[in-house]
């Protein structure tokens, strides 16, 4: 591996370990509530946010794995998300080399 | 900022969707280009950065939070349309796998975080660039970048009442309007996600500098 690569790796993986500091955050995004959380602002939860369901099930809704503590289950997202993102990346220089 | 399933009406939406697919085929071909044996560590581990760097959020005053979203990085480092594409594919992967910001909202979010934080650094950093401290230069080219991906977010949530009240008089959509929406979102990022968004594009930016400098013996193109 080229030292710029070390560095990154040890970049990125700095990086994820310390993402159990965003959870010191306990408030949700402005405007990104539950319908529950509508519902005890408004009284009333708006029709299409209560009804509109996802377009398919996600795999691990808001970065919490079942059965897995909140600092686990934020490093194994953080290393899905890196991986996912480094396996598309792969793609597209493989797409690449292989059109020239 | 990343808008949930459901808080848009289809009016918004799908004109948006029609709008974002030539925009990522454009961006998409632009980092195919871009993509090369040297660049790629630095473009997939900034776009895995962008990733992170969202998970960490901010405790604000109100009981909310929000993050940086590291547009601004790739779009200095490899121009507007990979920043725009890299920031896509991340909030791509948010939606689908995480729940974070709505699969049938995706082309919004991607707007706005995707391209006008990307197209805005990128253009605020060739503007500035040379004329005053380079690390100012970065720190102001990620918070405008950020803060006006927000200033779209806050109008798009901000238009919902108006395009849709039920029998009862609520509103459908996002509840409230434009003069909640810009205070709370724009007023958040001028203040706090703005400057995160900025000293992240300091520090990286100087960073990818230095290893590249300390690696001289290797010709590093971007």
């Amino acid at each position: 591996m080229s030292r710029n690569g070390k560095y990154l790796v040890i970049f990125i993986l700095s990086v994820v370990v310390l993402t159990p500091l965003g959870l010191m955050a306990q408030g949700p995004a402005w405007g990104e509530w539950s319908p529950e959380e509508i519902k005890a602002m408004l009284g009333y939860v708006p029709e299409s946010i209560a009804t509109t369901k996802p377009l398919i099930a996600t795999l691990i809704p808001d970065y919490e794995i079942g059965g897995l503590g909140a600092l686990a289950s934020t490093w194994v997202s953080a290393i899905i998300g890196v991986g996912l993102v480094f396996v598309v990346m792969i793609g597209i220089k493989k797409s690449v080399k292989r059109a020239s | 900022m990343h808008i949930p399933d459901g808080f848009l009406s289809p009016v918004t939406y799908i004109p948006a969707t029609i709008a974002v697919i030539p925009l990522l085929v454009i961006a998409w071909k632009k980092t195919k280009e871009a993509i090369t044996d040297e660049s790629f560590a630095f473009l997939s581990s900034l776009t895995a950065f962008s990733f992170v760097i969202m998970m960490f959020n901010i405790p604000i005053p109100g009981g909310t939070s929000g993050h940086a979203i590291g547009a601004a990085i790739l779009a200095i480092l490899f121009g507007p349309w990979v920043g725009a594409f890299c920031i896509s594919l991340t909030l791509f992967i948010q939606a689908l796998v995480f729940g974070d910001g709505g699969l049938s909202v995706f082309a919004l979010n991607s707007l706005a975080m995707g391209f006008v934080a990307s197209f805005v650094a990128f253009y605020l950093h060739k503007l500035l660039d040379g004329r005053i401290k380079k690390s100012v230069v970065s720190f102001v080219a990620g918070w405008s970048g950020i803060v006006a991906a927000s200033a779209v977010i806050a109008v798009v949530l901000g238009m919902q009442p108006l395009l849709g009240i039920d029998a009862a008089g609520h509103p459908i959509y996002f509840p409230f309007g434009l003069n909640v929406t810009i205070p709370a979102i724009v007023g958040s990022h001028i203040l706090f996600f703005g400057v995160a968004e900025g000293i992240a594009t300091m520090l990286v930016l100087r960073f990818i500098e230095k290893i590249k400098n300390t690696n001289s013996t290797k010709e590093v193109a971007l």
